[in-house]
């Protein structure tokens, strides 16, 4: 009973938090997000971040204060400590993962469909089901086509710059390959015609 | 800000940067070790292999209680202690006061028993001065570990003095880091900027110590009060108060019971009591400890675990006889008194035992926020100089120290298990490590990428330890999992995360290295 | 009066780095614990008699903390004296006495 009361402390705090921090005007100008023009629910979250520790103060939970206390600071620094750019990164990964997994699901549930349609009832079943699961496309799909087109230009763009590196590179290595023989043919010089000479 | 001047806060700003860096290192070992040693049953039970029992002493203690104590001499009821050991085993503490006649110091002459859980025969039976209590092979690893929180390994009293000096720097730093800061609540959401110069550093570190502020405070304050109360305060409080008298003090404080009846007289039913003591406090008995047992004065005291939503824990006092509770026994005094009452907070604000598992995880996770705090703090300081080869090499060593603290400690835990069998661990942990550090400083000698060589040497030992403690025969999975060890698993399989995670920050790091290529790429003009 | 107090400052102007060490150092460990002491006879025993022995044990890095702050944000220098050295020879005076 009470562990559920400070998890659910812990829980509406960190939502506070997650309000304040996402709007914080500085947070965003430091790391060139789009300037937020109102926070409607700066009191509301505020509320909510310190609320349920003046909650357990006055019913005397002093334990679940504390742990409620500790939690949220460790709890409210990790969430403050990431910065927007990882934030940012972890949904991409999330949406490309989700999307090549309904990709994936698509796949499956049409090779089902084709077995199934091999005979009538599954034709009709196959009928039926298709036309729902496949007329309305996932909504993330359009996004999905755009992140791909962004994505095919990026790697157009970088594979030119890699070329460029390379034959930079390749270059770099010849020049240094050139005057290593250059080093190396005129150790054999030396070495060699001593040797010769004694010999 | 009329109260900070310019010259003020620079003061302010030289005292937290350099007693943060002279200090800052053995901070950082006092924190990180702190930090892992809440869990100091939890490693003790983990170490020892042995599946843990949290059910306090149970209910059933009477019986076998009477029976064990016919085999005791009279003289030892005195005073007699009962409780459970970390293996699920049960305690009888037998012992008496008596003047040495040769010294004339007052020595505790003990009867000390081991019963064992399941079927309740003495395993064990030592008698001797408590002085002379032989060690404990088995809690090696726990005992290092608290040690090098608690007096940094130092010889008692110095250790524990440099800890409270410590602590006192920490609140210090604490305090001092918002007067120079200022705008806590406005930079209270502001990531670290992704730049190589100052202000990313600087990010980090001031945000981990706005959110860690009241927490470090607590912790410190406790700290502080631990290194100096009794070396320091106690004596010059008897000082000031008794005149030096320790005796009058020790009288006021605990009490003289004069005239007890010595006459035989049965103890009243033990679980009876126990079973009122839990009614009373909706919480489990952690200890019983009787005075006078079999006689007319005989006292039961009741040492119960913190009831629900509370920080202390209380100890019960009922008439031996009779079993007539007679109210609450404060820690401090024989009366209930405020400084008694915050003095019983004191200990679980600073351990965070008072709520099982979970105020010990965030109590972890607090203690480690503050390392970082502590790590970041020293590397931003020495960043602001790194023009200056001296302090460039101070940062490395930073570093060094930074990782090869757990390091060191992961290779005594495998000097610990490799040694319980056959030699004393209690010698050869310590032993480890001090060969984990001299390794650690072995890699640091190498200046490219040190801090992936030691997170990967984090990593290698994080992974083996559970296989060793298997190997060295440790309780297995199965075992644990089907007995209820739940410390052992979640011991192992932190540490094998602990493991994963090091090993994918490290890899790349140490590998790139290895294969980077003579040329930097460089941005093209475009 | 007023030359007195302007040599004075004079003096721990010239000398204010050394003289802010030995005030944040020795002096306030010194006045910390020298507080601590004193307290005990003046705090109110409460029904246990204890609390004028455990309060002052129990403040005393908050005590520490405390003038230590005081003695390194002291912008007037021979007021930052006077308050020590103020604070040690009351204490050590009512100590003595009641000793």
């Amino acid at each position: 009973m009470s562990g559920w009361l400070i998890l659910a402390a812990i829980l509406a705090s960190l939502s506070g938090l997650v309000y304040l921090a996402w709007t914080d005007p500085k947070r965003r100008r430091t790391h060139d997000l789009p300037k937020i023009a109102r926070r409607p629910f700066v009191w509301p979250a505020r509320i909510a971040t310190f609320g349920p520790g003046v909650y357990l103060t006055i019913i005397g939970h002093w334990s679940g204060l504390a742990i409620w206390a500790g939690a949220v600071t460790t709890l409210g620094w990790i969430m403050a400590a990431i910065t927007p750019e990882t934030y940012a990164n972890l949904r991409e990964d999330l949406q490309t993962k989700r999307a090549s997994g309904w990709a994936k699901a698509q796949q499956l549930s049409k090779a089902a469909l084709s077995v199934s349609a091999k005979c009538i009832p599954g034709r009709v079943l196959a009928w039926r089901i298709e036309l729902p699961v496949l007329a309305k496309a996932p909504t993330g799909t359009p996004k999905l086509a755009e992140n791909i087109e962004g994505l095919k230009a990026r790697v157009t763009a970088l594979e030119a710059r890699l070329h460029r590196l390379e034959d930079r590179q390749a270059s770099d290595v010849a020049d240094f390959e050139a005057r290593d023989r250059i080093v190396v043919s005129v150790g054999e010089d030396q070495t060699d015609k001593p040797l010769n000479a004694a010999e | 800000m009329s109260f900070l001047t310019q010259a003020k806060t620079k003061r302010f700003l030289a005292v937290h940067g350099w007693s943060g860096t002279l200090l800052g290192l053995l901070l950082y070992v006092c924190i990180f070790t702190g930090s892992i040693v809440v869990f100091e049953d939890e490693i003790d039970s983990w170490s020892r292999g042995q599946i843990a029992h949290h059910e306090g002493i149970g209910t059933l203690v009477d019986h076998k209680f009477r029976v064990t104590a016919r085999d005791v001499d009279r003289k030892y009821y005195e005073e007699v202690s009962i409780f459970r050991l970390a293996d699920g085993n049960m305690r009888y503490l037998f012992h008496t006061h008596e003047t040495d006649q040769e010294t004339g110091r007052i020595v505790e002459p003990i009867v000390r028993m081991t019963l064992d859980s399941a079927t309740g025969d003495v395993i064990e039976r030592w008698e001797g001065l408590r002085s002379e209590l032989p060690s404990d092979p088995g809690g090696a690893l726990r005992n290092f570990w608290v040690d090098l929180h608690v007096q940094l390994y130092m010889p008692n009293p110095y250790g524990i003095i440099l800890v409270g000096v410590l602590g006192l720097a920490m609140m210090f730093a604490a305090v001092s880091g918002i007067v120079i800061h200022r705008h806590v609540f406005r930079d209270a959401f502001v990531a670290a900027r992704s730049s190589k110069r100052l202000v990313g550093a600087r990010d980090l570190h001031v945000l981990a110590g706005t959110w860690g502020l009241p927490f470090a405070f607590i912790l410190a304050f406790t700290g502080a009060f631990f290194g100096f109360a009794g070396n320091v305060g106690v004596p010059l409080m008897s000082m000031s108060a008794f005149g030096g008298d320790q005796e009058a003090m020790i009288e006021t404080i605990v009490g003289v019971r004069e005239d007890i009846d010595l006459t035989p007289a049965p103890l009243a039913a033990l679980d009876f009591v126990i079973r009122d003591g839990m009614s009373r406090t909706g919480a489990a008995v952690n200890a019983i400890q009787i005075t006078n047992y079999d006689s007319a004065g005989a006292k039961i005291m009741l040492q119960m675990d913190p009831s629900p939503g509370s920080l202390a824990p209380q100890t019960l006092a009922f008439d031996g006889v009779s079993r007539r509770f007679e109210g609450e026994a404060p820690l401090f005094g024989q009366a209930p008194s405020i400084g008694s009452s915050l003095l019983g907070i004191i200990g679980p604000l600073h351990f965070g035992n008072f709520a099982g598992l979970a105020s010990k995880l965030v109590w972890l996770g607090m203690g480690l926020a503050m390392a970082f705090v502590t790590a970041s703090g020293m590397l931003l300081w020495t960043k602001r100089r790194e023009q200056d080869q001296l302090w460039n090499g101070f940062r490395h060593w930073i570093v060094v120290t930074v990782w090869g603290l757990p390091f060191a400690m992961l290779v005594s835990a495998v000097a610990y298990f490799i040694t319980v069998p056959v030699a004393d661990p209690n010698l050869w942990t310590p032993l480890g490590f001090l060969a984990g550090a001299v390794v650690a400083v072995g890699l640091g000698l190498r200046t490219e990428s040190t801090e992936a060589r030691l997170q990967l040497a984090n990593a290698a030992l994080c992974l083996a330890m559970p296989v060793l403690r298997h190997l060295m025969g440790g309780t297995s999975w199965a075992e644990a999992l089907i007995g209820g060890g739940t410390e052992i698993l979640v011991i192992d399989i932190l540490l094998l995360a602990m493991g994963l995670l090091l090993l994918r920050k490290a890899r790349p790091a140490v590998s790139d290295r290895e294969i980077a290529p003579i040329t930097p790429i460089q941005e093209p003009a475009e | 009066m007023m030359s007195y107090l302007q040599r004075a400052n004079g003096f721990l102007q010239s000398k204010a780095r050394t003289v802010r060490w030995v005030l944040c150092g020795p002096t306030t460990l010194f006045v910390t614990l020298l507080l601590m002491m004193g307290a005990a006879h003046w705090l109110p025993e409460g029904d246990a008699k204890v609390d004028n022995i455990a309060l002052p044990v129990l403040a005393f890095p908050l005590i520490w903390v405390i003038v230590f702050l005081y003695a390194l944000a002291e912008e007037n220098l021979v007021r930052g004296v006077a308050v020590m050295v103020g604070l040690i020879i009351g204490h050590v005076g009512m100590l003595l006495a009641v000793m």
